[in-house]
């Protein structure tokens, strides 16, 4: 008994402290679930509340931004850039209008007059060069009806296009003009170069894009290549008028891709290379120009952009080259504009990747922290919540062992008392107790064994639910059936009774 | 524990790593470096080195994650101004470009100190590749700052179909043209014939007195100042002067190129590159044309002295840039463009020579495998010269753009005073050789004493 007790104490200390190893792992598991589902639902809340704007996000605000600005920018420049051109056409009105009164002819006299045709030039130089001075533009031109010569083949418009010879910045302050058409005789006069592509008139074709003298205020054109050059413009123009009503000619200003670019440009980021398009749509998709951001990025050119929605952004594809980006309508100079702001796909799939890794590692690190805390917790308050444990363990190991001991003593003590009054029995008095057993009823048996359970007369009767009378009328059935004359004697020959027979299971 | 730990360790290092060197530090296609460019091969009509940058974008660019973006396309003396009000920072000045092509004398004005050392990118073999006179110009100290890309000689461009009407009716050929002396006195002689029109057009006095001096084996900058003094220049003076007070050289501003396409000039001196303004046909007030035939002559020389001739074109410059990958960028290209076949391909586009021995050499073996016929004519005459001429460097020294600018307007000044007041005295009934000896005189001592 003793040593059976002994290892289920100790089988029960290993287990409470194996258990205590799991408790604490389960403990480390528990916090560190904690944090991290915090964490996650802080990122979570602050991600809803805009607080941490996931990538995507950022890019559409940024792009949002860009494109706002530009927008409003350019339908600014070109409302101011359409009122110059009227005033421009009004003061070209005037100055024909004097010119012919002066000189006692017509307009339809100038045809074929050089030397009439070449003094309108002259007068009218510079107010296309205050003109080309106060707007912004790359360029300013008046053409009329009109020529030096209608025996030519190709027909043919007079007047002059001036346009900036060296554009560096949008800044055109002391940036010398050359003279792209007109009277080669007015570049001499006024001390400016011929371009390159100098031609004297302008041919009728020149803005092939649309009718050149309808009946409107001002119209910005769509893109078109600049005579024997490798540059493109679009223009905004105003019809000139007669006195009588009939448009003479056409006055206004170039834009060209170089002008735009340097007005234009975007704002850099360190990771994307931001640029602006301002766009025409066709049946193919888009045409139009492109605009660099401040390191000068421009795409390579190609003859037809398309467009595809694809989710927050648009997906723009320019020859091999794709961009994301955002675009917006913009109804200006009689014409509906497209402006686009974008950026290389490339570098949009690059900041998206960065931008996933960044994630992993945050959550990395939080899971990583999570781990070096719960490891600390446990540490600083499961370790000697652990030892009090093992102490107390070793406590109670301790007690078992005195117990045990004081238990055995009494067994023995028990034995030995049993042995002894088994002595000063009489056996025929014990044999007649042990027959007596076997008569015994039912309910004298029952009554028996509480008395050997140690209880009184009055809880025998509150167990068998039976009168005191009955009781007693029992207890003198036992007591004349064993040989007894009293409780005391029947307890005894009891108690030797068991211990003989644990004997005999020993 | 301590292993969970270190695996713990290099999983943050790792990721910290790859999420936080966001900055590129090495070309990368899929997000391309950018150079902006200023140049002067082309003006504002189709250029040649545009071309070769188109080129270069489609496929080493492409490939490298290189983009070049010429920004302007102009003339030197425009860039000249343009630098200097961008590195001055004048208010509306443009930003520098990352490149840009300029005469040396630019370097001082941009700085030397933000300028990108070429030799620390090219190998010693790479640049023993150059033609040596050519790489000479670019040094400054024992820095490398202007890389040679192309470069030019001057020639005589003869409009064949208007001057031989003129040579025709006045017995005045082609062939007396090659001296100074001949052009000079049949300038007088086409004034007359035209009734007051120019023939010819000197591109540049300065380079004009320049090698004129040289000629006379004198250096016409001396101490960084204009040697007017010297009687060499007396001997290059007097023959243009005549021509100038008499009437038939130009003395108006602008390019020569411009009176080109109107017929207003026969003939001009000036470089190489000035064959791709040189149009097929000539414009006239009527807007009428005639097509012409041009031809390409040896630069005219001295009858008592040496064939001289200046040997022009600048180089290449590029920004230092804190970001490596510019620098890296802006040699690959410019290793790209000084390549034989590159760089042939863009020169004989333009009428610039090579700039490696490599590429000139087989030019010159082969001038007349050029296909444009008006190219092949030039680079016969430039054959022709090699070996008969001097070629002289255009100095540096302090102020020289100011200088040679106001050498320009002086001279045209001085001597457009002089035609006038010539022909008013020949009006007055004066002797006109008379007059025309004294304003040679007058005009000489009006110059030197402006540049005492």
């Amino acid at each position: 008994m003793k040593t059976k007790s002994k290892s289920l104490c100790q089988e029960f200390g290993e287990k409470i402290r194996t258990g205590s190893v799991t408790l604490r792992r389960q403990f480390a598991l528990y916090v560190a679930s904690s944090i991290v589902a915090f964490a996650m639902l802080l990122l979570l809340l602050l991600s809803v509340f805009g607080v941490l704007n996931p990538i995507n996000g950022r890019i559409n605000d940024y792009l949002s931004d860009q494109l706002f600005n530009h927008t409003a920018q350019m339908e600014h420049d070109v409302d101011k850039l359409a009122a110059y051109s009227v005033s421009f056409s009004k003061q070209m009105e005037t100055l024909i209008e004097e010119y012919l009164r002066d000189n006692h002819i017509t307009f339809d006299d100038l045809t074929n007059d050089i030397d009439a045709l070449t003094a309108l030039q002259t007068k009218a130089y510079s107010t296309v060069y205050t003109n080309i001075q106060v707007a912004s533009c790359s360029g300013a031109f008046y053409i009329l009806d009109t020529t030096v010569n209608d025996t030519l083949d190709v027909p043919n418009y007079n007047g002059i296009y001036i346009r900036f010879a060296n554009l560096y910045a949008e800044s055109t302050v002391n940036t010398q003009v050359a003279l792209f058409r007109g009277s080669a005789e007015l570049a001499r006069a006024n001390n400016i170069n011929l371009s390159s592509t100098w031609q004297n008139e302008m041919l009728t074709d020149a803005f092939a894009d649309t009718s050149i003298f309808a009946n409107k205020d001002f119209f910005l054109s769509g893109v078109v290549d600049i005579p024997d050059s490798w540059e493109r413009a679009r223009y905004l123009y105003t019809p000139i008028y007669s006195k009588n009503n009939r448009v003479i000619g056409i006055c206004g200003f170039e834009l060209s891709d170089l002008y735009l670019q340097l007005s234009y440009n975007t704002a850099d980021t360190e990771s994307a290379q931001t640029i602006c398009a301002l766009l025409d749509k066709t049946d193919a998709g888009y045409t139009g120009q492109f605009i660099s951001n401040r390191s000068g990025y421009v795409p390579p050119e190609c003859e037809t952009i398309t467009a595809k929605k694809n989710g927050t952004f648009y997906e723009y594809r320019c020859g091999d080259n794709t961009y994301i980006g955002k675009e917006k309508e913009l109804v200006t100079g009689g014409n509906t504009l497209t402006v686009a702001i974008m950026f290389p796909k490339p570098q949009y799939d690059s900041i998206m990747h960065t931008g996933q890794l960044k994630n992993i590692a945050i959550f990395f690190i939080i899971a990583v922290a999570a781990f070096c805390n719960c490891l600390w917790l446990s540490k600083k308050y499961i370790a000697p919540i652990r030892k009090s444990i093992d102490d107390l363990f070793v406590f109670l190991a301790e007690q078992d062992q005195k117990n045990d001991e004081v238990l055995a003593e009494m067994e023995r003590e028990n034995s030995r008392l049993a042995y002894s009054r088994k002595n000063e029995v009489d056996p025929y008095d014990y044999e007649q107790f042990l027959t007596g057993l076997k008569t015994l009823t039912h309910m004298e048996r029952v009554v028996f064994n509480h008395y050997l359970d140690g209880k009184g007369v009055k809880e025998i009767m509150e167990l068998v639910g039976v009168k005191e009378s009955t009781i007693r009328f029992h207890n003198r059935n036992i007591y004349s059936k064993l040989g007894v004359n009293s409780l005391k004697q029947l307890l005894l020959y009891a108690a030797i009774m068991k211990q003989e027979e644990n004997s005999g299971n020993d | 524990m301590k292993k969970t730990l270190s695996l713990i360790l290099a999983g943050l290092l790792l990721l910290l790593g790859i999420t936080g060197c966001t900055q590129q530090t090495q070309l990368n296609p899929d997000n391309p470096v950018t150079l902006t460019m200023w140049h002067v091969y082309g003006s504002q009509t189709e250029s040649p080195l545009n071309d070769s940058i188109h080129e270069f974008n489609c496929t080493v660019g492409k490939d490298k994650g290189i983009v070049i973006n010429v920004v302007s396309v102009s003339s030197s003396s425009a860039i000249d101004e343009a630098l200097t009000a961008a590195a001055e920072k004048e208010p509306g000045a443009p930003q520098l470009p990352d490149l840009f092509t300029a005469y040396p004398r630019v370097a001082e004005i941009v700085g030397t100190d933000n300028l990108l050392n070429w030799n620390d990118y090219f190998t010693g073999q790479e640049l023993d590749a150059f033609v040596d006179e050519f790489l000479e110009e670019g040094y400054f100290g024992d820095a490398l700052l202007m890389l040679p890309v192309a470069k030019s000689t001057e020639l005589l461009f003869l409009n064949k179909t208007l001057f031989s009407k003129f040579g025709t009716a006045n017995g005045v050929t082609a062939e007396s043209l090659s001296t100074y002396e001949g052009l000079f006195s049949a300038c007088k002689k086409f004034y007359d014939w035209s009734n007051g029109q120019d023939m010819f057009q000197i591109n540049d006095f300065y380079h004009y007195s320049l090698s004129g001096m040289a000629a006379y084996s004198e250096e016409f900058v001396t101490d960084g100042k204009l040697n007017l003094e010297s009687d060499a220049f007396e001997k290059v003076w007097t023959p243009m002067a005549h021509a100038g007070i008499y009437g038939g050289l130009c003395l108006g501003d602008g390019y020569a190129s411009d009176r080109w396409k109107t017929g207003e000039i026969v003939c001009s001196t000036g470089s190489t590159a000035g064959v791709l303004y040189l149009r097929d046909y000539v414009t006239y007030s009527d807007n009428t044309t005639e097509n012409i035939e041009t031809a390409i002559l040896a630069y005219p020389r001295f009858e008592k002295g040496s064939a001289a001739v200046v040997h022009r074109g600048g180089g290449l410059f590029a920004l230092k840039n804190e970001d490596a990958c510019k620098n890296e960028a802006a040699a690959i290209f410019a290793k790209w463009l000084t390549q034989k076949e590159n760089n042939l391909n863009f020169v004989t586009k333009a009428g610039y020579l090579p700039v490696t021995n490599d590429a000139f050499n087989s030019l010159f073996a082969d001038a007349d495998s050029v296909e444009n016929e008006k190219y092949r004519l030039l680079y016969n005459a430039v054959n022709d010269m090699s070996e008969k001429y001097t070629y002289c460097e255009v100095p540096v020294y302090d102020g020289v753009s100011d200088t040679q600018s106001s050498f320009e307007k002086n001279v045209k000044t001085v001597l457009s005073a002089a035609h006038l007041e010539y022909w008013n005295r020949i009006a007055d009934g004066e002797n006109a050789d008379t007059v025309l000896d004294e304003l040679v005189s007058s005009t000489l001592a009006k110059i030197r004493s402006l540049y005492q």
